[in-house]
């Protein structure tokens, strides 16, 4: 019975390495959005993952501004064919009320406020652990808007503080896209399945598993 | 029939319906394929025609329409839609060209590329999907062709090892440099599309056939002159948003003001 055991034991344990040398190790993704409003407001963005599952760093440089805090969102969709409308609402994959960065309920594409010093330029560096470059929060594709005013983080009581965060119009819009030079991962499909011989070499596993179970009962 | 568009129409009145379906059956939409809703404002069209043709043969009615959603006429689950910008904010151009290019998920194996661009000079032009959605230097970072097989240049019409993924071969702009065009691809997936750019070239693209020069990676067909993101879009009934929440612009507005900026300002 127990050199069975044993050799049910190595042989999950053989399958397990086998299922995590089937899928390729996370390699890191970076993205970019180049904003642009009709006035002077202009400036880059660039959203880096290590990990899979990880914070996103956000790095940027945002100038044109009126010297204060900003409203930084992200919006569902990147069409910007009809302007606003077509952006839909905040990216919001959980059906969150709107708040801020820090909150544990809010939109994923609530980023809270841009700091703009008295030269009208706003410079920042933080990490975010709700947006994604991969999976359901994924921010690829996506808008993101520089508003007028403070994003109140749901706190001000104005009619639209638990939707956009009262942070009135817009003043410079983008959509996030991969950074170039490309990281390896976003040379492939992204997805890849193991292959025909791992499958195979699982199988055959499997089987010896289950025979050898039903024997020892 | 593969694909279905959905549209908000601005309808006074109930007759609006009839007008709006004796004009789409004029540009050879049949009755059966297009469905209007006077209480919703939506219109939707089962259809193989350019969306914009559709948009324009609404308009004509004299009422103004917006393109709301995009998905097949066979999966009721949005497969994937998304749409770049040639030019505007998301997207780079030179001066005078501009377009909206669409990319429609209609079934696992097919993707309609559909799309309308002005201000081309008139003749072929390559298009392309290229891997980057990187627009901090124009249409200069945003990498080379899609190749997610690690193929050699080739047309839309290869097979899958004779192409690269992002190779759409050709479009042509007609005597006032426009160009309207609908295909069908089986290799491109609207997922792998997500975050990339699409770009259209200044020569025509040889498809890898004439083998002298750059035939091979580009086709000869010179430098980027337009370029946008590919980003998502709405497919069918998603979008149900008839007003700009942070300062008050509606459906029907928006394409009168700009995306952002004072002249926008009307704060709610």
């Amino acid at each position: 019975m127990a050199p069975k055991i044993m050799l049910l034991i190595t042989l999950s344990v053989a399958s397990a390495v086998l299922v995590s040398a089937a899928s390729p190790p996370f390699q890191e993704r970076k993205a970019i959005v180049v904003l642009k409003g009709p006035g002077q407001v202009s400036g880059n963005v660039t959203f880096i993952q290590a990990n899979r599952g990880g914070p996103v760093m956000i790095t940027g440089v945002v100038s044109g501004l009126t010297e204060g805090p900003h409203g930084f969102h992200i919006h569902e969709k990147g069409d910007v064919t009809n302007g606003c409308i077509s952006t839909g609402s905040h990216f919001n994959p959980q059906g969150n009320k709107h708040g801020g960065p820090n909150d544990e309920s809010r939109h994923a594409g609530d980023l809270g406020n841009i700091q703009a010093d008295n030269t009208g330029v706003a410079q920042f560096s933080y990490s975010d652990s709700l947006i994604s470059l991969v999976g359901a929060h994924n921010i690829l594709g996506r808008a993101v808007v520089v508003h007028a005013d403070t994003d109140d983080m749901g706190r001000g009581g104005f009619t639209d503080s638990l939707t956009t965060g009262h942070a009135g119009s817009r003043v410079a819009c983008g959509v996030i896209g991969i950074l170039d030079p490309i990281t390896p991962w976003d040379k492939s499909a992204g997805h890849r399945s193991p292959s025909t011989s791992h499958v195979l070499l699982l199988t055959v596993v499997a089987a010896i598993a289950s025979v050898l179970a039903a024997n020892s009962i | 029939m593969s694909a279905k568009v959905e549209f908000a129409v601005e309808m006074s009145s109930p007759s609006c319906a009839d007008k709006i379906q004796d004009r789409l059956i004029q540009n050879g939409i049949s009755k059966s394929d297009i469905h209007i809703s006077y209480e919703t404002g939506i219109v939707t069209i089962a259809t193989d025609q350019p969306s914009s043709l559709i948009l324009n043969s609404i308009e004509k009615t004299g009422m103004k329409a917006v393109l709301k959603g995009y998905g097949s006429t066979t999966f009721d689950k949005n497969l994937g839609a998304a749409v770049a910008m040639l030019g505007g904010s998301t997207g780079y151009s030179k001066l005078g060209i501009n377009g909206v290019v669409r990319f429609v998920q209609i079934n696992n194996n097919e993707c309609i590329v559909d799309g309308t661009i002005d201000g081309l000079s008139p003749g072929k032009h390559g298009i392309h999907i290229y891997e980057c959605g990187d627009l901090s230097n124009g249409c200069d970072r945003i990498g080379d062709h899609l190749n997610l097989n690690q193929t050699s240049h080739g047309n839309q019409t290869d097979g899958p090892n004779f192409r690269h993924t992002g190779d759409l071969g050709n479009i042509t702009a007609n005597e006032d440099g426009r160009a309207i065009f609908y295909f069908k691809d089986k290799l491109i997936n609207v997922s792998h599309l997500i975050g990339r750019s699409v770009g259209i070239t200044e020569n025509e693209d040889d498809c890898g056939k004439t083998k002298i020069n750059t035939s091979d990676i580009d086709g000869n067909s010179g430098k980027k002159i337009a370029c946008g993101i590919i980003a998502r879009s709405s497919g069918l009934f998603e979008n149900n948003k008839k007003i700009c929440a942070c300062d008050g612009v509606t459906l029907w507005e928006e394409r009168d003001v700009p995306l952002a900026g004072p002249s926008r300002q009307r704060k709610i």
